[in-house]
């Protein structure tokens, strides 16, 4: 699993830390009872502050998202679906880009308008239909 | 005097204060703390709080009064005034303890002497601090690749920074003071000593004290800034504290729109064409709502990178009532 | 010094209990291997030298018969020596400048006292071991290290003339105290380098000015000169009873009735000049380094 941390980017560190994880999970990368990395490895991969991966881990812990097992390490979760992840990362990506339309003076309906066509387009070339 | 009001009123910067709750037990309290050189003041009533468990950085352009800070707290020189408690000690009665519980990297690249190999060097050390681990200093030079035959007189500068890092994680202190951790490391190695120090942050629980002004390099580690300007703590809060006050808003408006009168707090405005970009100290809801009112439209929120939040605020004027009463 | 006073104790809880600050013996020993090994080369030169004047001194009691008296006066040579490696073991220390030294979890004031601790158990060595060399010499020659002076019995007339009658030939043989004044002059002089290496900033402005002081008054010895160089060189406090109980001054030059010039001692080197003027210096070097080392004290 590859944990990617923009400093430049409006969210905390710690809540991009638990975006990644659960992309993640909608991505197939990580799945049930796989071990997440230790907040000593991660922090040092990422020459982060351990405090801030520890809150990652115990938001997601919170969530049901992951569980510490004792002296093992923190794993995924069995839990019934994701969908509710798919859902939450379907909805942060489209404020995101909703974000950057208005900061760009566009409206929703435009929006969605070139979403469509650009969804259209690709459909159309042989490397999308993949 | 008559033209102050007038000039004031241009200026529209209410001095924000730009301190922020500092919560948990301090691992570093000062109180007043004052040092001068002769007429020179290097620093003028610093109250700092660095909380134990945390990283935090100490800001400031060179000659701020960040070394003269760190080595008060070290109590290898005097204050000329105020009180300073490290782990809960005294520098003045304490400062042997103290100097055993902190790692301590200095400004000057000095470490033991020419002579010394830094296998002595390490031998040197253990017997001076008893809790020297002498297992982490060789795999700490191993993974720095420093040779334990080399002499201290030929080490390169970032040579010697690397063997002091060594020096002063070996020890196994309870906090660290870094003082220009990465001057004279090539980005390699900075990037090295970096992971280093969030390992050890991860294995020990130890409390950081960094002063820098390589600000990014420490974005991503620091949990508490505070920003050291001509002897004086201008600010000095939580680090999710100043990104979500100090934050760039860009707003469009109509022709000839300048923004709202009554926007406090701004520490920098720019334009590009009709669409206006201001810095501004303060709550988000209440600088859109005050943008929104004055007919503009919030185009963009976005908190700065912590360089850019430090050396804003560092740029701010340096306010307090009678500052501005002599504008 | 007591571990208590190299370390203060522990405060309310706040750090672990495993004391983190260095014990006496620790400090102690790692300085002494320290300035063992940052003069190796000095001692190396010490080494030759011995080695040099072993061979002179065999060649000289071999092939010419010499014997070899106690180099009572040789003190003024230990004590330049001891002044040289005051000055030596400070030299690179950067103690103003808070360096290396000032940054070791030791309260400064006893860090110092403990290196000069040091440094002065290597001094006491070296003269211990030019004491053995000298016994040796004087073992190889066959003597007792002593040597024949005459004493004079009465004070000679006014113009130095003497009469035959009130001289008489002793023989001095070294006394444990004379042996152990090479330790005490070194000591002595040790720790007046050591106190000035300390406790002056500008060490080669002061030597300087020292200097010019000292020549000042040696040229022109008028009446406080004098009385500066008679405290500082004689009776009761002054060096020569330091080095050698009052050797110097004893010997005064003579005429004999039948005009003939001698040398004879007018009063024999004493126990108690030495003790007297030794535990002066001692106190007086003593509470000088006590005072530099003070300059750098936590506060």
């Amino acid at each position: 699993m590859h944990i990617a941390i923009n400093t430049t980017d409006a969210r905390p560190i710690y809540v991009q830390i638990m975006d990644e994880v659960r992309r993640a999970l909608v991505l197939g990368a990580l799945r049930t009872e796989d071990p997440l990395p230790s907040v000593r490895q991660l922090a040092g991969d990422l020459r982060l502050n351990p405090n801030t991966v520890a809150q990652a881990y115990r938001e997601l812990e919170r969530e049901g998202v992951v569980y510490v097992r004792r002296g093992q390490g923190t794993f995924v979760a069995d839990r019934p679906a994701s969908a509710r992840d798919r859902d939450l990362i379907v909805r942060e990506v489209a404020a995101r880009a909703l974000l950057d339309a208005h900061r760009h003076g566009l409206s929703a309906d435009d929006l969605i308008a070139a979403v469509r066509q650009a969804s259209d387009a690709s459909a159309d070339t042989p490397r999308a239909a993949e | 005097m008559i033209t102050a009001p007038l000039l004031r009123a241009d200026r529209g910067f209410h001095a924000p204060d730009f301190h922020g709750e500092v919560s948990g037990v301090p691992a570093i309290a000062t109180d007043g703390l004052t040092k001068r050189y002769g007429r020179e003041t290097a620093l003028a009533g610093i109250d700092l709080t660095a909380p134990e468990g945390g990283v935090y950085l100490l800001a400031g352009a060179n000659g701020a009064g960040k070394s003269s800070l760190l080595r008060i707290l070290l109590n290898l020189i005097a204050p000329t005034g105020g009180t300073a408690r490290v782990l809960g000690l005294d520098p003045r009665r304490d400062g042997p303890t103290i100097r055993a519980e902190v790692g301590y990297v200095p400004e000057t690249h000095q470490i033991g002497y020419r002579w010394m190999s830094v296998g002595r060097l390490m031998d040197h050390l253990a017997s001076y601090y008893p809790r020297w681990d002498q297992a982490y200093a060789d795999q700490l030079a191993r993974r720095l690749e420093i040779r334990p035959d080399k002499k201290l007189g030929t080490l390169s500068k970032g040579q010697a920074r690397r063997v002091q890092l060594i020096a002063a994680l070996a020890r196994r202190p309870r906090l660290l003071m870094l003082d220009e951790p990465t001057d004279g490391l090539d980005p390699v190695a900075r990037d090295e000593v970096m992971g280093l120090v969030a390992e050890h942050l991860a294995d020990t629980g130890c409390t950081v004290l960094v002063s820098t002004h390589l600000i990014y390099e420490v974005e991503r580690i620091a949990d508490h800034i505070g920003v050291l300007r001509e002897g004086r703590l201008l600010a000095q809060l939580p680090r999710e504290d100043l990104q979500r006050k100090l934050r760039l808003y860009r707003a469009t408006g109509p022709e000839g729109w300048v923004g709202p009168a009554d926007l406090t707090g701004v520490m920098k405005r720019a334009s590009l064409g009709r669409e206006i970009h201001w810095t501004v100290w303060g709550e988000e809801r209440d600088v859109a709502a005050r943008i929104t009112d004055s007919g503009g439209v919030v185009r963009d929120v976005a908190p700065l990178t912590l360089d850019d939040a430090v050396v804003t605020l560092m740029r701010a004027p340096l306010t307090g009532p009678k500052d501005t009463a002599d504008q | 010094m007591t571990d208590a006073a190299l370390s203060p104790p522990i405060q309310s809880g706040a750090l672990a209990s495993a004391r983190p600050t260095p014990a006496f013996m620790a400090v102690f020993s790692e300085q002494l291997g320290l300035i063992g090994r940052a003069h190796w080369r000095e001692f190396a030169i010490l080494g030759g030298f011995f080695v040099l004047m072993t061979a002179f001194a065999l060649w000289g009691i071999i092939r010419e018969g010499m014997t070899v008296d106690f180099p009572q006066e040789a003190n003024v040579l230990v004590a330049l020596f001891a002044m040289a490696m005051g000055f030596t073991l400070w030299g690179r220390e950067k103690l103003f400048a808070q360096g290396h030294f000032a940054t070791l979890p030791v309260a400064r004031q006893q860090h110092l006292l403990i290196r000069v601790l040091a440094g002065w158990v290597w001094l006491a060595a070296i003269v211990a071991w030019a004491l053995i060399w000298i016994a040796g010499m004087g073992l190889i020659s066959g003597g007792d290290l002593g040597f024949d002076r005459y004493l004079l019995l009465s004070p000679p007339t006014p113009d130095g003339h003497v009469a035959l009658e009130d001289l008489r030939q002793i023989r001095w043989t070294p006394q444990t105290w004379n042996w152990l004044s090479a330790f005490t002059t070194a000591a002595v002089f040790y720790l007046l380098a050591s106190a000035f290496a300390i406790g002056v900033r500008r060490i080669v402005v002061w030597s300087v000015v020292a200097t010019v002081v000292f020549l000042a008054i040696g040229a022109e010895p008028t009446g406080t000169g004098r009385g500066v160089i008679q405290a500082v060189v004689g009776d009761p406090w002054g060096l020569d009873n330091l080095f050698t109980g009052g050797m110097g001054r004893a010997d005064a030059a003579l005429t004999l009735a039948d005009g003939k010039q001698i040398v004879a001692w007018n009063a024999v080197p004493s126990l108690r000049n030495w003790a007297t003027a030794t535990a002066a210096w001692l106190t007086l070097s003593g509470a000088l380094v006590w005072l530099a080392a003070w300059r750098h004290r936590e506060r």
